[in-house]
């Protein structure tokens, strides 16, 4: 029977294309969905506004509709002046949306549950607000990391404690998202070999074997819960930062 | 005279639109906020020790203060951790 990590190995598929710095870098199983996940994101979003039609036909309301979704989102959340982040609040949602989805298919693999691809993206988000707050604030962004209204005294503790917490921001963003998709992936992997020993045993045991099937096709379904939810709570977040950052002061 | 069922139908229309858009956006997060709030919640704390003890045994390896950034991360993290959960659990004044 195969291991239960298996799952979440990565492999190359074919030769390796280049290399960079010594290590040669090959088109992987985890490139090869991220690329799923992008085109076909692309390809809906594309191909479902073609009509442009005042009256949305079902593609087009759909398209529509994740557009209004997080743009209401990033602007009850982050304000006005978040309008040009929109894109990119966008952008985040939807490819871990794709890629969540796509790691729900047999045999795939759900790139999400790799921690390097989920703090990729919540270090390039701090960056860009980090970047953002200096270029609109200057060095007044460093007020940040004051509370109002803190006796003086206390102020140095105060900062190094706030520093911090804005620091593991982005560690907390990704490992939530990392470890719910791992969690959850290991839990329908745990039922489906519970299911496989039962029913590959003795005769009084097999009629057991629908238990733990049952049980994992509740676990599926929660599993397209996690996966819309994941993303949203990711995408609210970064608006949530965002907004710690362009209107704290 | 032709005109006014016409308004009528116009100021329903608005009067509809008003009301709905007077919903707020909270509306997803109304049927999912228990496990969304406490599950970030959660999740912030454990980020938080994991994020400052990632922090401190980098400030190890790159500075030579063994042992002493690891285990002063791992405090700081769980202080950092614990300030995140009571702003997000008593909805902080000052952010």
């Amino acid at each position: 029977m195969a291991s239960l990590l298996e799952e979440f190995e990565i492999h190359d598929l074919g030769a390796p294309l280049f290399s960079i710095g010594g290590h040669s870098i090959a088109f992987t199983n985890s490139a090869l969905f991220m690329f799923l996940a992008i085109g076909s994101s692309t390809a809906l979003m594309v191909l479902a506004m073609r009509p442009q039609a005042v009256i949305p036909g079902r593609w087009q309301m759909l398209a529509e509709k994740m557009y209004d979704f997080i743009a209401e989102m990033v602007e009850s959340t982050a304000g006005e002046q978040s309008k040009p982040f929109f894109p990119f609040i966008f952008t985040i949602f939807t490819f871990i949306l794709f890629c969540n989805l796509f790691g729900m298919l047999p045999r795939s693999l759900a790139v999400t549950s790799h921690i390097l691809i989920n703090v990729s993206i919540a270090l390039s988000l701090f960056a860009i607000i980090i970047i953002t707050g200096f270029i609109k604030h200057g060095l007044h962004f460093f007020h940040l990391f004051v509370p109002a209204g803190a006796p003086k005294f206390m102020l140095p503790f105060l900062v190094v404690i706030e520093f911090f917490s804005f620091a593991v921001r982005p560690f907390s963003l990704s490992i939530r998202l990392f470890a719910n998709m791992l969690a959850g992936h290991i839990l329908l992997g745990v039922f489906a070999g519970m299911t496989v020993t039962l029913l590959a045993a003795g005769w009084m045991l097999k009629p057991l074997g629908i238990l733990p099937l049952g049980i994992n096709i509740a676990i599926t379904g929660f599993e397209f819960f996690v996966a819309f939810l994941q993303a949203y709570i990711y995408a609210i977040l970064s608006a949530v930062y965002l907004r710690d950052a362009l209107e704290m002061h | 005279m032709a005109g006014d069922p016409e308004h009528e139908k116009l100021d329903d229309l608005s009067a509809r639109i008003r009301k709905a858009e007077g919903k707020s956006t909270i509306r997803v997060a109304d049927q999912v906020v228990a496990p969304m709030k406490f599950s970030r919640i959660g999740f912030d704390f454990v980020g938080s020790v994991l994020g400052c003890t990632l922090l401190g045994w980098l400030a190890d390896t790159y500075m030579g203060t063994k042992p002493w950034g690891v285990m002063v991360m791992v405090l700081v993290g769980f202080c950092v951790g614990v300030i995140n959960m009571w702003r997000a659990l008593a909805g902080s004044k000052t952010e």
